[in-house]
């Protein structure tokens, strides 16, 4: 992950890049190689307590998916 | 309008230890004693990365043929870029491997030239593709991104399957099936690159099929000949619009083949600041925006989309840099580009380029 002085934060990827938005710059920060997937989604869902946690799981789940499928990203 | 680049491809040396059929290097290469020493480079990261750029793709030659192949990964990332090397991986031994990891190296993409080794090495023109193999399976014991880039054309087309299955095999994150783009010495020997229509549809459906199964496993990209497209490529993303390619003596240029195009001055790092070649000087200025344009482009809705393609392959088939590239089923010499395709049926020998930059001074062996 990196910050743009124009596009504000990405993700570098091979080739490519990924402007994150959102809660997308914390959901990379979180997957640092040690967090489980359910850690990742339960810090989400407490910082962000006003949102519905299973709207929350949902959308980490869909958003990481996508970035396994640009394999940014690999699930242990 | 302002243009921000955001890939530097760093051609930090014209030496390689292959000689492929289809090297995209320009016909004339700089020897070693031009090339821009280790802190020119790290002044340069440092310039691209002020000007907005994020990725650096660290190329040849082959640029393992540098012995500050780490300084310059580590130089790469101190500036806050994403650090991909380019390599044919020739003797990259596993401690070498690990201190450019350990610099700091994001991604490394390996060439290779087909699946099956003596193919492969007759494009090499040198015994490469059992190394390769080797290098893959220890590049892949890392956490970096991996990317296998295999050229393809019409004498390997064949086996792309047996290719996509080697890149499964070698576990890579992403293959790129790039058929050879007819620039440098590849126009040379484009009548015997140039692949059939019948191919260009079966790699489509191959590659189509491959990416349904890998999804999630592994990405293809798939470059197509652009003589058998109906509109031209959107080349560089446009002429100095979002890329910039430095060479061994630090010349910048607005692509790989820029220098076919005649009467422009190409600035170089030693002399001026990169941020005024990129804004300021007259051959990055040359193709941007519109007024170049001459019909059928200047009115066609498509100009936005694909700049009226590749300027370099213009000046190459018509002469003029300015006029619609010629692959465009608009263009008034798409004629030309039919021709290729009906000549390529014939078969000549390779015609295989001789090193120059090669000759006053060996690859170091010691450290490569």
């Amino acid at each position: 992950m990196s910050q743009s002085a124009d596009l504000g934060p990405v993700l570098l990827l091979p080739e490519s890049m990924l402007k994150l938005t959102g809660p997308g710059p914390r959901i990379v920060e979180l997957c640092d190689g040690t967090r489980t997937l359910a850690g990742v989604i339960a810090t989400l869902q407490s910082e962000f307590s006003d949102a519905d946690p299973e709207m929350i799981r949902r959308e980490v789940l869909a958003f990481l998916a996508s970035l396994e499928e640009r394999r940014a990203l690999d699930f242990k | 309008m302002n243009f921000v680049p955001r890939a530097l491809i760093a051609e930090v040396t014209h030496r390689c230890p292959l000689r492929c059929v289809y090297c995209s290097n320009p016909l004339e290469m700089r020897s070693r004693s031009e090339e821009l020493t280790t802190a020119e480079w790290q002044r340069v990261f440092g310039e691209a990365a002020a000007l907005g750029v994020l990725q650096l793709h660290l190329t040849g030659g082959e640029p393992l043929a540098r012995p500050d192949a780490e300084q310059l990964v580590k130089a790469g990332r101190a500036a806050g870029l994403y650090v991909n090397l380019i390599t044919s991986g020739i003797g990259l031994a596993d401690a070498r491997l690990e201190a450019l990891v350990a610099a700091g190296l994001d991604h490394v993409q390996l060439s290779f030239q087909d699946a099956e080794q003596p193919q492969a090495d007759e494009i090499a023109g040198t015994r490469a593709h059992a190394a390769k193999l080797d290098l893959a399976q220890r590049i892949r014991k890392h956490r970096i991104a991996f990317t296998m880039n295999i050229v393809v054309h019409r004498q390997n087309l064949g086996r792309l399957p047996e290719m996509i299955a080697l890149a499964e095999q070698l576990q890579v994150d992403k293959l790129e099936v790039a058929n050879v783009q007819y620039y440098g010495w590849a126009f040379e020997n484009r009548a015997r690159l140039l692949p059939t229509r019948d191919q260009v549809r079966e790699t489509i459906a191959i590659v189509d099929a491959a990416r349904e199964r890998l999804k999630g496993r592994m990405r293809i990209d798939c470059v197509l000949p652009d003589y058998y497209a109906r509109f031209p490529k959107a080349c560089m993303g446009g002429w100095g619009q979002g890329l910039m390619l430095i060479d061994p003596a630090g010349v910048v240029l607005p692509c790989h083949a820029a220098r076919v195009i005649p009467g422009l001055k190409f600035d170089d790092v030693r002399s001026k600041p990169l941020r005024w070649i990129w804004d300021e000087s007259a051959s990055f200025q040359r193709f941007r925006g519109e007024d170049w344009m001459q019909e059928p482009c200047r009115s066609c809705d498509r100009r936005t989309r694909d700049f009226g393609g590749c300027r370099c392959q213009a000046m190459m088939y018509t002469g003029d840099p300015d006029a619609t590239d010629p692959v465009c089923s608009l263009a008034p010499q798409r004629g030309l580009i039919d021709a290729v395709i009906a000549e390529a049926a014939a078969s000549p020998n390779w015609v295989y380029r001789i090193n120059p930059a090669n000759q006053s001074a060996p690859l170091p062996t010691s450290s490569f």
